[in-house]
């Protein structure tokens, strides 16, 4: 029963909740500062950095997750042609 | 329209006439179409002395013609659904793009101007070669300040269009935006990754940071290219949650399904009037004024013109971009008041030319229906100044519709000062308007306080 839940529970997405965790905890605990005018668009390049990153570890994931299923194919015709 | 491009801009021309993306949006004109002009044809204009001296002025190594895209217009001018289709066009443009090794170097409504409704890419040299490897688009937060962030608060706040970009030339930074939010609205889908998060990790960098702005080259092309599309998805998704929706309503949204001063068959006069000076005098450019939803400039259209409609309720006019865009009318509307229209402006006030001197004499048709009380009672311009300017306006015809003081709506635009309008009969207005005008045709609207003239200007 265990391993069946397991098994069906396994995400498809990187986990994203400690970093949503992490962001709001940060977000809470920000005092009100003056806003950076000194160096503007650096915030949303910043920003752009980390969607990049995150993009970056998707599309590993998916490589990941592409492969195993071409070799989970592969097996699945192997047995089929020995049936 | 001529283009003169120097040694550093040559890779970015080739990158623009070679580009696929580039081709189709020219065939079906979304983009500007570029030639470049060699052998005799360019000895010949690099003769003429304008010409060739700013040629060898510059150090031009190509000369590019370019079409000239009809009116020329900015995006203080444009309604909200305007904004949102140069954008669309914009960040799709970009993401065709990667898969050719080709970017955009920058993302802003001045690299599209409008051919009636159809958004046209006109900054050939945005378009450049891209380094295999590269995953940062350089361009994002300029399109974020420049297309998304002023569709958000224009659709959460009111605030026009006109009011930002004529004062702000490359549109709204987070930490401005950031000012307007409440706690919720922080948090939402809509603003946690385009202001609250830009925002936050701003402020957290020391300012001498310049490690931020390095080159930082991926080894994986392949997972740059795929980074950077997806980076441009998020974008266009970002884009179409400020779509404008067209539910907005203003005082004169419903204008034309009932709420003014026409009976039935007192429209169907005007519009056989209309419909008449239209066949009379055959339209060439036309100029709408006080259009509200472009009934009339819809008329004029049919008939063959290209047209210009102006009206300074950003609702109406986005109204008319919807009805041009899906009738494939060619409408461009504006959001122009022409008792104050969009003055020079930028550097020297030399950057972006003012409204009327974008127009005049470029009109051949003017029409000035059921606007000129408004002119007269709301804006107090004087008759003579307003049919002054009818004339600079319009090279042959116009179209105009002369309001009664003793008209309802006149009199409920004068709040009780009707004795402010008491000389304004059709007499004096006829005097008027034959210091400019010949009237080759009068119609009174039966029941109406109204009368309708078809107007020629005197050589």
């Amino acid at each position: 029963m265990k391993a069946q839940t397991q098994a069906r529970g396994r995400r498809t997405r990187p986990d994203l909740a400690p970093i949503g965790l992490l962001v709001i905890s940060l977000l809470i605990g920000l005092p009100e500062r003056a806003s950076a005018y000194t160096d503007p668009g650096s915030g949303a390049l910043l920003w752009q950095s980390l969607i990049a990153a995150l993009a970056g570890i998707g599309f590993y994931w998916r490589r990941f997750l592409m492969a195993r299923r071409a070799k989970s194919d592969e097996q699945a015709e192997r047995e089929t042609g020995k049936r | 329209m001529l283009r003169i491009v120097t040694e550093a801009g040559m890779p970015d021309l080739e990158s623009y006439l070679a580009a696929r993306a580039v081709e189709r949006r020219i065939a079906d004109g979304r983009a500007v179409r570029a030639t470049r002009v060699e052998g005799a044809e360019c000895e010949l204009l690099l003769s003429r002395p304008g010409i060739g001296d700013a040629y060898r002025q510059l150090g031009g190594r190509a000369l590019v013609e370019h079409d000239l895209i009809g009116f020329v217009s900015y995006p203080y001018e444009w309604p909200a659904e305007m904004l949102y289709r140069a954008g669309v066009e914009t960040i799709e443009l970009a993401a065709e793009l990667v898969d050719e090794g080709l970017g955009l170097k920058d993302a802003t409504p001045l690299n599209v101007l409008y051919r009636g409704w159809c958004p046209v890419f006109v900054d050939a040299l945005s378009v450049e070669r891209r380094r295999v490897g590269d995953q940062r688009w350089l361009g994002y937060a300029q399109f974020v300040r420049t297309f998304v962030l002023p569709l958000a608060v224009n659709r959460d706040f009111g605030i026009p269009l006109g009011q930002i970009f004529l004062s702000r030339r490359d549109g709204l930074e987070p930490e401005e935006v950031y000012r307007l939010l409440g706690p919720l609205r922080r948090l939402s889908r809509d603003y946690f990754g385009l202001v609250t998060m830009p925002r936050m990790l701003g402020e957290r960098r020391a300012a001498s940071d310049g490690r931020l702005y390095e080159d930082r080259l991926e080894r994986n092309g392949e997972k740059a290219r795929y980074v950077l599309k997806t980076v441009l998805e998020g974008l266009r998704s970002s884009i179409e949650r400020v779509r404008p929706r067209g539910r907005a309503i203003s005082v004169w949204s419903d204008y034309m399904s009932g709420n003014n001063n026409y009976s039935d068959e007192q429209f169907q006069a005007k519009e056989r009037f209309v419909g008449e000076a239209l066949a009379l005098f055959k339209p060439g450019r036309v100029l709408d004024v006080g259009c509200n939803n472009g009934h009339f400039s819809a008329q004029a259209a049919r008939a063959g013109g290209e047209v210009v409609a102006i009206d300074y309720d950003p609702v109406v006019a986005g109204q008319l971009y919807r009805s041009a865009e899906a009738g494939k009318l060619n409408i461009q509307p504006m959001v122009v008041d022409l008792t104050r229209p969009s003055p020079s402006c930028g550097w020297n006030n030399g950057e972006f030319p003012a409204f009327l001197d974008r127009a005049r004499g470029r009109f051949d048709t003017v029409l000035m229906l059921a606007v000129i009380h408004h002119m007269l009672v709301t804006e107090r311009v004087p008759l003579d100044s307003i049919l002054d300017m009818a004339g600079e306006l319009t090279t042959a015809t116009l179209v105009i519709e002369y309001v009664s003081p003793a008209d309802s709506m006149f009199k409920r635009l004068a709040r009780g000062r009707d004795h402010l309008h008491q000389g304004l009969t059709s007499e004096v207005f006829e005097a008027s308007l034959g210091r400019h005008f010949e009237i080759v045709r009068k119609e009174p609207i039966a029941g109406a306080e109204r009368i309708l003239y078809l107007l020629r200007k005197r050589s």
